[in-house]
């Protein structure tokens, strides 16, 4: 059952140990959604997968993460739908939905407050929000952007929006939380390209005197509009510290499909997976596993998924495994590097957002 | 003069040609002066280093050469019966590189000055066609540069307008909503607006004769139908229907050694990878029942357990294929609409094939060809035969 996991740290498993609890927690998964949602017992059917087949992870069958996109795959009764979370995309472009009931709602945040609270200690902590109020303001409709924030809600102790809804500065908000939470310890959470355009170019801009040295910046992705701009991962950091001082860096790879789960980077640059998770990356001639090294198809494997058949999942974004249990900051499990989006991914117009943040 | 083609970009012509287009004399049918240009043309192509390394450019280069074209004039009995329309404004297709060649010589052989607006898709072999063309008519055919312009421009319904307003046939090459997009704007009342829509092709293949026949020759022109345009030519098959009494057999032939021509000639992105998982996991939630058979991405089947009426809508690529076996060749009668362009053939099942479309008032269907010349230049397209359509019958008494 998932409920052990939360008995152990969230980096604690060898591998051993990992891939028999989870395996057994996947096929589980695997067996409940083929009885609870058609079009995925259809899947099952046509590429021939016959019950409690996978002797390993790599035997769990996975679904094209554009599948949510092209159906509404549940395995829920309508009345149990929690919320439905949608991935942001432009105009005339479909959106992932993912329908989520309480448990997995719950789970989710759960999973990712403890896996946050490795990185930043397990105290609720306030929270500056390098986004505008508009973003959160309609529930009825999660954006990934809006339910990313919302997923955070659970581990601030108090949640600041420090831009207002045209994007420029609200200096008032920011300088009124320092006043009262910049001596201690605080979370700074948003997405990269709004960070460097919203907050450092502003307080440069400005020449502003804005002191973020407690800070932890959780960020989400979003590098590619970064990398556009050529922007790499260190020169953001540098900038952080040079213009606010921020020392503390915490980014991390994730999806609407797969919220909770997240990889999120140690001080040595690795995106490491939790006990709840797992990574294989795959080959695009045939999709047999890389070894290290290699890249390929990011796929990823999370325990979560209790409401839609998203436990197994491959993704259209490139990258490789780094190791195993043996990243210097002695997190155990995986860790890998994100190299990007595949080429041509999408071949009906891209967006940035729903694969570089969860 | 019109600002608005300060927007174009030239391949081939000038503003200066496009602006006097209209008033340039019409031509007979396959003229002397455009059959030595395409001739000319011909063995340039044929000449240049780069182009051969393009099987399509070098089929295009074939296509028009003297010979060929001499023994279409005589069928064709062109005297001075046909003369050309004025002028042909063709929006060419983004999928297929060397079509908006041969959508130029259609209009040239009817008598056409020819404006061709191709997408701003890059490929080589447009490069190497406009270039070539370009310097075969500086240098010897300055009496057809009023004739040709090739040029790109992004989506602009000003200019599509004007273009429009100039010329006697337009013709669309597809994708359907090309089409309606393009329709918007108005055409001259007399002109011949030509839409080249989407279509699907299916093969059909008597299995009991394909065991009697060269495995690998019949790989190689499936590949050449299929692989070699991405799958993404309306004239590629998508379906393959299985009759006879060796199918099973005959599939595991007919997969396994196409299998071996594309891992060897075949390169596919990446990303085509997830796109047919996708394209499985989406048409199994339609089609309960199907079956997926891979062995590695390249080349991905889906078995239908039934011709489902509406399965031709479902569009795979680079390598993605249903197929069916029938017992009987009528139960592809459902399947073959108005939107069903070609039957690609193996066996001797011609006739019957062309039986079942007779018998049944079959809407769809405008090609019947043996496998390996799905993807052939014809002058026959979608069952228009277009140097007759481009130009005009002076008719007598």
């Amino acid at each position: 059952m998932i409920e052990d996991f939360h008995k152990l740290p969230p980096y604690s498993l060898a591998k051993p140990e990992k891939r028999q609890l989870l395996l057994k927690e996947l096929n589980e998964l695997t067996e409940m959604h083929r009885e609870r949602c058609a079009g995925y017992a259809r899947f099952l059917d046509a590429i021939g997968y016959s019950q409690g087949q996978a002797q390993k992870l790599e035997d769990v069958p996975f679904v094209p993460i554009r599948i949510f996109k092209e159906l509404d795959l549940k395995s829920i009764p309508d009345e149990q739908v929690f919320k439905t979370m949608m991935s942001s995309g432009t105009s005339g472009q479909a959106q992932s939905k993912i329908y989520l009931d309480k448990r997995t709602a719950i789970l989710q945040q759960k999973v990712l407050l403890r896996l946050l609270g490795d990185y930043v200690g397990p105290k609720r902590l306030p929270m500056l929000v390098v986004d505008c109020p508009a973003t959160i303001r309609d529930r009825r409709l999660f954006t990934t952007r809006g339910a990313t924030i919302m997923g955070l809600d659970f581990m601030a102790k108090k949640m600041v929006f420090v831009l207002n809804d045209d994007m420029s500065l609200n200096l008032e908000a920011l300088m009124g939380f320092l006043e009262t939470y910049g001596k201690d310890n605080f979370l700074i959470f948003g997405f990269t390209f709004m960070i460097w355009q919203h907050l450092f170019d502003v307080i440069e801009k400005k020449n502003l005197q804005v002191d973020l040295s407690n800070g932890y910046l959780l960020t989400a992705g979003g590098w590619k509009k970064l990398t556009n701009a050529a922007v790499s991962n260190l020169d953001f950091k540098k900038r952080g510290e040079n213009v606010c001082g921020i020392r503390h860096y915490v980014d991390h790879y994730g999806m609407a499909e797969q919220t909770g789960c997240i990889y999120a980077e140690c001080a040595y640059g690795h995106l490491h997976a939790s006990i709840y998770s797992d990574v294989i990356v795959r080959r695009y001639q045939d999709f047999s596993p890389c070894g290290f090294g290699e890249p390929g198809f990011i796929q990823v494997l999370s325990s979560l998924p209790h409401s839609y058949p998203g436990h197994s999942i491959l993704t259209e974004d490139k990258g490789i495994i780094l190791g195993e249990d043996d990243c210097p900051c002695a997190r155990k499990g995986k860790y890998i590097q994100v190299l990007g989006r595949m080429e041509n991914a999408e071949i009906r117009g891209c967006s940035d957002t729903y694969a570089a943040s969860f | 003069m019109q600002p608005a083609f300060d927007r174009i970009k030239y391949l081939v012509g000038s503003r200066k040609i496009l602006e006097q287009m209209e008033t340039v004399p019409a031509l007979p049918l396959f003229s002397d002066k455009v059959l030595g240009f395409l001739d000319c043309f011909s063995k340039k192509l044929m000449e240049n280093r780069e182009a051969r390394q393009y099987p399509d450019v070098i089929a295009y280069a074939f296509w028009i050469r003297k010979a060929h074209m001499e023994q279409a004039r005589m069928a064709y009995q062109a005297g001075t019966q046909r003369v050309g329309r004025g002028v042909a404004f063709q929006i060419a297709p983004s999928n297929i590189p060397v079509q908006f060649a041969v959508s130029m010589t259609y209009a040239l052989i009817a008598g056409n000055a020819s404006i061709v607006r191709i997408s701003d898709k890059e490929f080589e072999q447009v490069d190497i066609i406009c270039q070539t063309l370009q310097a075969v008519m500086l240098d010897a055919y300055p009496c057809l540069a009023p004739y040709i312009c090739i040029i790109r421009y992004a989506h602009d319904d000003t200019i599509t307008q004007l273009l429009s307003d100039m010329c006697g046939v337009r013709m669309i090459w597809g994708g359907n909503r090309t089409i309606s997009a393009i329709r918007k704007t108005q055409v001259r009342p007399r002109c011949l607006d030509l839409g080249f829509a989407d279509r699907y092709s299916i093969a059909v293949v008597d299995s009991d004769d394909y065991l009697k026949q060269d495995r690998d020759a019949i790989a190689r022109d499936f590949y050449n139908d299929t692989y070699f345009s991405d799958q993404n030519a309306c004239s590629s098959p998508r379906l393959i229907v299985w009759t006879g009494h060796g199918i099973p057999k005959a599939k595991e032939v007919f997969w396994g050694a196409l299998a071996d021509v594309v891992s060897e000639k075949y390169k596919m992105d990446p990303i085509c990878a997830s796109e047919k998982l996708l394209k499985v996991a989406v048409c199994a939630s339609r089609y309960p029942g199907v079956k997926a058979i891979k062995k590695d991405n390249l080349l991905v089947r889906i078995e239908l357990p039934a011709l489902y009426e509406d399965i031709m809508g479902f569009r795979g690529n680079c390598g993605f294929f249903f197929e069916y076996s029938a017992d009987k060749l009528q139960e592809i009668v459902p399947i073959l609409t108005e939107d069903c362009q070609t039957i690609a053939y193996i066996g001797g099942i011609e006739e019957e094939l062309r039986k079942v479309i007779a018998d049944n008032g079959v809407k769809g269907v405008d090609r019947i060809v043996r496998v390996g010349h799905a993807a052939d230049i014809s002058f026959v397209w979608d069952g228009l035969d277009l140097p007759n359509v481009l130009s005009r019958q002076i008719g007598n008494s």
